[in-house]
């Protein structure tokens, strides 16, 4: 049946109630009710075969109005259809997720993704619903019109509500369509998400920081992967360890290692490093897999009292006999330097002198505090042509306090760094969503209410009972 | 839908009928009640009634045609077409 059939019917549904209302105005008996119908019957088929004729006015009205405002609705069907997919894929990405997360993460963020898929849902179905009536109006419009205008044209007001209520449905639909991504550009979401951590597994590491003669105690170890900085003071006998669980580092990724001795930044090798490495998985600690050793090629600890760093002189053997430091070394250039970073409280006196060499100069380079600690430090010039020579370092210590740099160490989290991040993500998600929700189910509200508000402009809601003319 | 519209327009034929029918009887028993020798005076009054509804019923019913063809005319005025093939189908 199409819209010209119904609107056939309709007209002599009009002209029905017209000879109906001259009948009733003909009777010869005194019913008021029926001679009060008379005029009103007549009048509503007057209204219903304007309506009819006017048809193709009621739904360019709407078009009308969608035209004069410069409302696209082709672009809000596609919007709506766009948050339909989205819901859709990002619901099935979360059941996903929540199967597939590994321990440490799944029971935390969990939490979240229930109620997130709980409010997409509920948004998905906002969204369908105005998709739909969308589609309804767009495919059925002259349909609903002829509906409408038939049901109009039922004699004594039978199906004047409904008629009404379908009227206002296509005339204001397209409207609230068309206006919808003004209404959800009030609730814009809060733009760009943070991007994501790479969830790396991680893996505990520990190690010796060790000199060409000693360990590097009470050094300051700095590992900075990524964006995530570690700084940890090292121990006696120059160990680290950096636990697996809680501050784990992560894997997979490279991380630049400095390290700190008495105010020298100590050259080290490895320099950086990708965990993991291609050695047996370390069980010497629970907690930890791997085992990295720091050398410092150049560098003669004296444990957290001292220490040498020697430039342009290939260390060969360094021996500690009766407080005597003997250097073997081989010179690189015509002048060696020693730096010497010393703690005055536990290293009262120092005797350079050296074999094989021209002449021996020793500079005073002041003194610094370090992070609490004091260091002084003094710079020994050695001239020399040989090829080999040999360095002797009187030392004088005395008993002192071992003292670790006042510095603040910082494990960096990495697996609450990765729950912060994913956390933040999400409840920017659950907000966006909550958002998204309101946003269209307010605007379902507002629409059905512009429904029935124009429906009751047009005639519905106040459908008189055939008694009650 | 021919079943509905001819039903439809046998009924209006038929209500036409009626009304046309109604017309006259409402008419003479007007004028019979108007012209009855009874000295009652609601009763002529009533009769009285009678004649001026019938001659109005009859006036709608026979302009019927015009109406619904002024409406058109409005409407195609306001720039409204008429939807239907099939032609009007006066009263």
């Amino acid at each position: 049946m199409s819209p010209a059939d119904i609107l056939y019917i309709a007209f002599l549904l009009s002209v029905l109630g017209y000879q109906l209302g001259v009948l009733l105005q003909a009777l010869p008996v005194p019913i008021r009710w029926a001679k009060r119908w008379a005029p009103t019957l007549m009048s509503d088929s007057v209204l219903a075969a304007f309506l009819i004729f006017a048809y193709n006015i009621l739904f360019k009205i709407s078009d009308y109005i969608v035209y004069i405002l410069k409302l696209d609705i082709g672009a809000s069907t596609e919007l709506l259809t766009n948050i339909v997919g989205i819901l859709g894929m990002l619901i099935a990405t979360l059941k996903t997720v929540i199967n597939i997360l590994p321990p440490p993460f799944s029971s935390i963020l969990s939490a979240f993704f229930q109620p997130l898929i709980a409010l997409s849902n509920a948004t998905m179905l906002s969204a369908l619903f105005l998709l739909t009536i969308t589609a309804i109006v767009i495919e059925y419009k002259y349909m609903l019109t002829a509906i409408a205008v038939l049901l109009y044209a039922i004699p004594f007001r039978l199906g004047r509500s409904l008629g009404a209520s379908f009227l206002a449905f296509v005339i204001v639909v397209p409207i609230a369509i068309g206006l919808l991504p003004s209404w959800l550009s009030l609730f814009k979401s809060s733009g760009e998400y943070t991007s994501l951590p790479r969830l790396a597994p991680v893996a505990g590491l520990w190690g010796q920081v060790v000199g060409a003669y000693g360990t590097g105690d009470h050094g300051i170890l700095k590992i900075v992967c990524g964006n995530l900085t570690y700084t940890l003071v090292v121990g006696v006998d120059g160990v680290y360890v950096v636990p697996r669980s809680k501050y784990g580092l992560p894997m997979y990724t490279t991380c630049l290692l400095t390290f700190n001795h008495l105010g020298e930044n100590v050259r080290v090798s490895p320099s950086r490093f990708i965990i993991p490495f291609d050695v047996d998985v370390e069980l010497r600690y629970p907690d930890v897999d791997y085992r990295l050793n720091i050398y410092a090629p150049r560098t003669i600890f004296l444990r957290d009292r001292a220490h040498i760093t020697l430039d342009f002189c290939a260390i060969a053997d360094v021996t500690l006999n009766n407080s005597t430091l003997v250097i073997h070394c081989y010179p690189l250039a015509q002048e060696v330097y020693l730096h010497l970073f010393l703690r005055p409280q536990c290293i009262k006196h120092v005797d350079v002198s050296a074999d094989f060499v021209d002449a021996v100069g020793i500079t005073y380079l002041g003194e610094v505090n370090w992070y609490g600690v004091d260091v002084v430090k003094y710079l020994v010039t050695v001239k020399t042509m040989a090829s080999e020579i040999t360095i002797y370092l009187k030392i004088k210590q005395c008993e002192c306090i071992p003292r670790k740099p006042q510095v603040e160490v910082s494990l960096a989290e990495y697996v609450q760094y990765v729950i912060d991040k994913i956390t933040q993500f999400l409840i920017a998600l659950l907000w966006d969503q909550l958002k998204l929700l309101i946003a269209l189910a307010s605007y379902t509200t507002l629409t059905i209410a512009a429904i029935y508000s124009v429906a009751r402009i047009i005639g519905a809601s106040h459908p008189r009972l055939v008694i009650q003319p | 839908m021919a079943d509905i519209a001819s039903f439809v327009t046998d009924l209006i034929t038929r209500i036409t009928a009626l009304a046309w029918g109604l017309f006259f009887l409402t008419w003479t028993v007007g004028w019979m009640l108007r012209g009855a020798p009874i000295p009652i005076l609601r009763v002529k009054r009533y009769g009285q009634n009678l004649i001026e509804d019938a001659v109005a019923a009859a006036f709608w019913l026979a302009v019927g045609t015009a109406v619904f063809s002024l409406i058109a005319h409005v409407a195609r005025l306001m720039g409204g077409s008429p939807p239907m093939s099939s032609p009007i189908v006066s009263p």
